[in-house]
């Protein structure tokens, strides 16, 4: 009865070896619950490039395939360490695949894959479409997404690599974060990999590779996810990423993205909508477009008390605000159209603290312990100013405070508030409280 | 998620539901699992509609899953499974668009006979992957703010619609439009979501 039982799981293992010559097609693995095992056919199903395994035996070849690695290939304290030849390596192979499909969270067996990668036995590429494979039955799997940055950064490693294969590999990549964010709500894996990886890009020497398109294509990528997924903390996490790096874009390639779509009138339409009444200004939407990125700031955040000689680039903080205001405004539509969701108001406490980070670095502030103190330049310091630290400081901050910009955005988030509570939406008091209390605004409030 | 994963036109009868037209999105399931999904959707669709009276509108949460249904008056019914994310009411606006433009295609005689194959109306698969983005529907929904003098009941689990005594493990034992896979697969899931998950 045992022998026989053995047999049948040999015969197993040879069936789903004899699937994986074709690995590079896989598109998924799953388990296929079926009680009992009434047909006599072989359990292993390949169906559309799909890899199925009925779940009746899964025990049986489990319990063989584990204890023959532990016992043959992992046991510690035996005085003769075991050596992998080329022999006995295809047989681990097997027993490899095998375990690893059916219980990836064994971060043993990934190291004796990294082991046979090192020695040259397992492929490169064969093994990202092995991690894919398990992937896709365990979207969260961190032991997977940890084997493949280990892998890409060897591929990455290799300075001859062509842009094709680059371009191939980022297809790929971002493919599979997107399917795995897509199985599993909330995927932290999923979308710390593909942070990981676009991290990873930055670091690309080909000349020929454009990372400032990358990061365009996330940028709108994330945008749309966003947008569906409005209770999906890890992609929020993941569009901040995006948000921050959209600021590095060069001339060029904003340009390229602003084609499209105008930020400007976006960024005008809220200034306009809470403009301070006291102003001597004339506002209106027509007016404030007129205006050029360089006389905008100055509008907007009209005095500063520099004390040293570093330029201000008035373009690079335009930018900024035409990006963060454009989430702003979409952040606004998704709390109104979809009720109640905490992650868009979490997302929302980002916003808000960008904007004042981009006030306060203005006015060369920074905050500590809570209390603001006066910003050091890093490029060139001015010892006597120093000395005087107390009184500027208070002197910047009142500054602050009167500046348009900060009045804009506190009159938003004000009206925005009022609006949500009469909405019965409690996060908007929750919204409230951080403004006062964590960003430190409740004298102002 | 914001995601539809079934439209479905059904028939009540007087003892049983019947499917007229349905269309589903099962591209987040895996591949061996879609067809017990579908069976499933089908099979909890005809169980629930059955259930439900003339005239009402029904909000249905079921895990993470929710399923929308509206029986009129006159025996048709719509129903629209989606995740719980999904807006209920542009989802029964969606329903009610649906079912009246059912009624002006297809003639009244067929509905109590009629099944997936004979009945014409081959624009479901259109609607579901044009309202995957609920905020398209947004602009529909406004027109129609003033929907209902039916009232949405909503109901936090499959068990608060089932009459008195029913159990689902026992409908579904019992169900001949079942196939011996799905209902393993059926019982498979219930163990896996029992416990916790990550």
């Amino acid at each position: 009865m045992e022998e026989d039982k053995f047999a049948l799981v040999e015969k197993i293992i040879k069936d789903i070896h004899a699937v994986f010559s074709r690995i590079a097609e896989l598109r998924s693995f799953d388990i296929v619950p079926v009680d009992t095992n009434f047909r006599n056919k072989s359990p292993v199903l390949y169906l559309e490039n799909c890899l199925g395994l009925e779940s009746w035996c899964i025990k049986h070849v489990y319990m063989y395939c584990y204890s023959e690695i532990m016992d043959r290939y992992c046991h510690k304290g035996r005085r003769k360490v075991f050596k992998v030849s080329s022999v006995n390596a295809d047989r681990m192979i097997k027993l490899l695949n095998v375990t690893l499909l059916l219980n990836p969270d064994l971060s043993t067996l990934w190291n004796k894959r990294r082991m046979l990668v090192e020695k040259s036995m397992l492929d490169n590429y064969n093994e990202l479409h092995f991690t894919r494979l398990v992937i896709s039955r365990k979207p969260k799997c961190n032991d997977a997404f940890a084997y493949r940055r280990w892998l890409l950064d060897i591929i990455f490693a290799d300075k001859s690599l062509q842009i094709t294969s680059i371009r191939d590999i980022i297809n790929e990549e971002l493919n599979i974060c997107t399917q795995a964010s897509d199985r599993s709500p909330n995927n932290y894996h999923s979308w710390n990999h593909r942070m990981w990886f676009v991290n990873k890009l930055k670091t690309l020497e080909n000349p020929l590779f454009d990372i400032y398109n990358q990061y365009i294509k996330e940028y709108n990528f994330s945008e749309q996810w966003t947008a569906k997924n409005v209770s999906d903390y890890s992609c929020f996490h993941y569009r901040q990423f995006c948000i921050r790096n959209h600021y590095l874009l060069n001339e060029e390639s904003w340009k390229k993205f602003t084609t499209n779509l105008n930020l400007r009138k976006v960024l005008v339409k809220i200034l306009a909508g809470n403009f301070p009444v006291d102003s001597t200004i004339q506002v209106s939407e027509e007016n404030l477009l007129a205006y050029s990125e360089s006389n905008l700031v100055n509008l907007l955040l009209y005095h500063t008390v520099k004390n040293c000689s570093c330029v201000l680039d008035n373009v690079y903080i335009c930018r900024k605000l035409e990006i963060i205001f454009h989430e702003l405004a979409v952040n606004n539509e998704l709390i109104r159209f979809y009720k109640h969701h905490e992650t868009l108001w979490y997302h929302r406490r980002f916003i808000v603290h960008e904007i004042i980070e981009i006030i306060y670095e203005h006015f060369c502030l920074t905050k500590s312990n809570g209390v603001l103190v006066r910003n050091t330049c890093k490029k060139c310091t001015y010892d006597e100013e120093r000395q005087k630290q107390a009184k500027i400081v208070r002197y910047d901050t009142n500054c602050m405070y009167s500046s348009v910009l900060f009045n804009v955005m506190l009159t938003h988030e004000k009206k925005f508030i009022e609006e949500m509570r009469t909405n019965l939406d409690n996060y908007a008091d929750r919204h409230e409280k951080y403004l006062k209390f964590v960003e430190g605004l409740h004298h102002v409030m | 998620m914001v995601r539809v994963y079934a439209l479905g036109v059904l028939y009540k009868g007087v003892n049983s539901a019947t499917v007229l037209k349905a269309a589903y999105d099962l591209q987040s399931f895996s591949f061996f699992q879609r067809s017990s999904v579908q069976e499933f959707m089908v099979f909890v669709s005809k169980t629930i509609v059955e259930r439900t009276q003339q005239a009402t509108r029904q909000s249905v949460k079921e895990g993470e899953y929710m399923l929308q249904v509206y029986v009129r008056a006159d025996n048709l019914a719509g129903i629209l499974i989606s995740d719980h994310e999904y807006p209920n009411r542009v989802a029964h606006t969606l329903i009610t668009k649906i079912l009246d433009e059912f009624t002006a295609k297809v003639p009244t005689n067929l509905w109590a006979t009629g099944n997936e194959t004979t009945i014409d109306f081959p624009v479901l698969p259109q609607y579901l992957a044009k309202y995957q983005n609920p905020r398209e529907a947004d602009a529909l929904t406004k027109i129609q703010n003033d929907l209902d003098e039916t009232k949405i009941i909503l109901h936090d689990t499959i068990k608060a619609v089932l009459e008195r005594g029913e159990k689902l493990d026992d409908l579904v034992a019992k169900s001949d439009s079942l196939t011996m896979h799905s209902k393993a697969f059926y019982k498979t899931a219930r163990k896996t979501n029992s416990c916790c998950s990550f």
